[in-house]
């Protein structure tokens, strides 16, 4: 792709259906808010998983294109890593309205700009993995983030929601600053924004410069933030906890896996300068997996403990990404290299179902015993007892904390497997150790929830909310994760041909 | 002529600038943004963008700022009282670092010749140029921001919207 690229817009309507779906959908609903009076809004949930639905369809439906096909003129990837990711996010998307839904009706109090904004969080999250320009890069990552920080502020009443969506909103201001200033520098450098230019200019680019090292580091300041990389980790325990748990499942799975598979491209984009942060890079990743396993343990709040563990997790996604980076130094030739790099990337990709699913499952608990949006499930003391008072969702619970621990037959163990193995085959052996250690460490809190379920008898206030949809969900997750626990290697085959078939 | 201008447009800009980080009054650094904005868009004018260096002073040192103005009045623009001030030079410093080694790197870029691996093909800013390029290569930028203003409006309202008529 040398210079613009003339825009054939006909021809890319397939292709782009999902999107258009979504931002079309999105517009519908708030206009169907608009026009119909009373309190009720049971239709406009049912509208929004309409839309979600026609979005998936649209990208089944969507044709299969060639290697190294883009859109609007190298704006946006039509490979089956954005095709992965599409699927994956209008499912996190669906998932997290079904529990918005089921909260809103134990109230009797609807939150109009849910719907809406749901959608076009889940636009900007596909965008972000689809992009393939500096450009859309920036904007998927703003519409993401802007839908985001309103949905976390804007529950009615509640001090902790708006102080948790106002620091978000300023830290994330700062993060996108930093974003914006190295898109520039790159831009500076390459002089074109679509990610192919971008690579030739970097490979031409002689090794002295300083600007290339600067804007990589910028862009990975920024992804880092919204993965929740320590040191960039500081909001989330407030965030996660102060945003309604139907919220945070959104955050913790959707904006995570969204801002992974950017990172994913950027880090593919950027081999050389990347290779320069690798030692700073890994010395991160082994403080964001200690510091949120460490800071878990002692946490009595679920919301926050998941919130410290999924610092922990994006500490063993980050393990899987420098195994990736790794590849190109240690390995033999360049088939094996390639090989290692493809297993890793898979791995990160399983990881990231595998993830949304057990998380997502977690929050779903919290969401159908939470008495009221007020009264969340949030005390872990409040679990006591449940293993009598409601056995099955007593035990999804525990299917998901097993699966977070990463304790077979679950697909948490496998996805933490893949991870492994991958990091040890690109030879960093010590990081996997570590990464090992990690995972038995955070045993201990995950665990502690199933034993507060399981043998200590209810007593003071406990949780007793009930949805009827979000227990269903949960069952038919954790399914999912003992599913993948037991049959992963189809699904591994195909993450890992997904990412193979990646472009930028 | 032209390099004369450029460097007084772009000197006078970056004064500004550190007028608008080192005022205590946030009408002041306001006022102090409008001016870092026109010299901005005389510097635009130099780089052969008249339309974008209209647009600058139409849209940012225009509407923009006067609605920081007012959001500023509304609040009625708190003062730094001079203590705070003063307690913080020791962060103040730390927060300078950062940008002071990007302006280090980046004028030692400039200086050593670069322009020549800068690829972008200079055209004209014209608005018929900007046009072309915003419905053409850049046609999802470009309906992507609306979207993104969409979401700013929408969450603008619903979080500013008070509790009228909750149970």
């Amino acid at each position: 792709m040398n210079g613009p690229t003339p825009v054939t817009l006909g021809a890319e309507l397939p292709v782009l259906a999902p999107y258009l779906v979504l931002a079309v959908g999105g517009l519908a609903v708030m206009l169907v808010d608009a026009f119909s009076g009373g309190r009720r809004r049971d239709h406009l949930s049912l509208l929004t998983l309409l839309v979600l639905l026609g979005a998936a369809a649209a990208q089944g439906a969507a044709p299969a294109e060639p290697r190294g096909a883009t859109l609007l003129g190298g704006m946006l990837a039509a490979d089956r890593f954005s095709r992965f990711f599409n699927l994956l996010t209008v499912t996190i998307a669906m998932l997290t309205t079904v529990y918005a839904t089921s909260m809103f009706e134990r109230d009797g109090r609807y939150r109009a700009d849910f719907y809406p904004l749901t959608l076009f969080a889940a636009l900007g999250m596909m965008l972000l993995a689809a992009a393939t320009d500096l450009l859309s890069l920036f904007l998927a990552v703003e519409t993401m983030s802007l839908a985001v920080y309103v949905l976390v502020a804007g529950e009615r009443g509640s001090l902790r929601s708006s102080e948790a969506g106002f620091k978000y909103l300023i830290l994330g201001a700062f993060a996108s600053a930093f974003l914006l200033m190295g898109l520039a520098l790159l831009y500076g450098q390459a002089g074109a924004t679509d990610y192919a230019s971008v690579h030739r200019a970097v490979q031409a680019a002689p090794d002295g410069g300083i600007l290339l090292p600067l804007a990589c580091g910028l862009v990975l300041v920024a992804l880092g933030f919204k993965v929740a990389m320590v040191p960039f980790h500081m909001w989330t325990p407030d965030v996660y906890d102060g945003a309604p748990a139907y919220v945070t499942g959104l955050m913790a799975t959707g904006v995570k896996a969204a801002a992974f598979a950017a990172l994913l491209r950027v880090v593919w984009l950027l081999p050389p300068i990347a290779e320069a942060w690798f030692p700073l890079l890994a010395v991160l990743t082994v403080l964001t997996m200690t510091y949120g396993n460490l800071v878990a343990l002692s946490q009595n709040g679920l919301k926050r403990m998941l919130a410290y563990s999924s610092i922990a997790h994006a500490g063993y996604l980050l393990l899987g990404v420098l195994a990736v980076l790794n590849t190109g130094r240690d390995s033999a030739t360049a088939v094996q290299a390639a090989a290692v790099r493809d297993a890793a990337g898979g791995a990160i990709l399983f990881y990231l179902v595998v993830y949304a699913l057990m998380n997502l499952g977690a929050f779903g608990v919290v969401a159908c015993l939470s008495r009221s949006r007020r009264e969340e499930a949030d005390a872990i003391d409040g679990y006591a007892g449940l293993s009598r008072r409601r056995p099955f969702v007593a035990a999804t619970l525990a299917v998901f904390m097993f699966s977070l621990a990463g304790i077979p037959p679950t697909a948490g163990f496998v996805g933490k497997f893949y991870i492994f193995d991958a990091v040890v085959k690109a030879g960093l052996v010590p990081l996997a150790v570590w990464g090992v250690i990690n995972s038995l460490l955070s045993a201990y809190y995950y665990l502690r929830v199933i034993v507060v379920m399981y043998m200590k008898p209810a007593e003071g206030e406990v949780h007793d909310g009930h949805s009827w949809e979000a227990a269903f969900t949960c069952g038919v997750l954790a399914l999912l994760v003992l599913l993948l626990g037991v049959v992963p290697g189809s699904f591994y085959a195909l993450a890992a041909h997904t990412y193979r078939q990646m472009i930028f | 002529m032209e390099t004369f201008l450029f460097y007084l447009c772009g000197g006078l800009m970056l004064g500004a600038a550190a007028m608008t980080v080192a005022s205590r009054s946030a009408v002041a650094a306001a006022v102090w943004l409008v001016f870092s904005f026109v010299c901005a868009a005389g510097v635009f004018a130099l780089l052969a963008a008249p339309f974008l260096a209209i647009l600058q002073i139409l849209i940012y040192a225009g509407a923009i700022m006067v609605l920081f103005l007012f959001v500023i009045m509304m609040l009625q623009g708190p003062v730094l009282p001079a203590e705070v001030a003063g307690r913080t030079v020791g962060r103040k410093a730390l927060l300078a670092l950062p940008a002071a080694a990007i302006a280090v790197i980046l004028i030692s870029w400039a200086a050593r010749g670069r322009e020549a691996s800068f690829g972008a093909t200079p055209v004209t800013g014209t608005a018929a140029a900007v046009a072309e390029l915003l419905l053409n290569r850049y046609l999802l930028a470009f309906e992507l921001i609306s979207i993104v203003l969409l979401v700013a409006i929408v969450g603008a309202m619903s979080l500013g919207r008070n509790e009228e008529g909750q149970p």
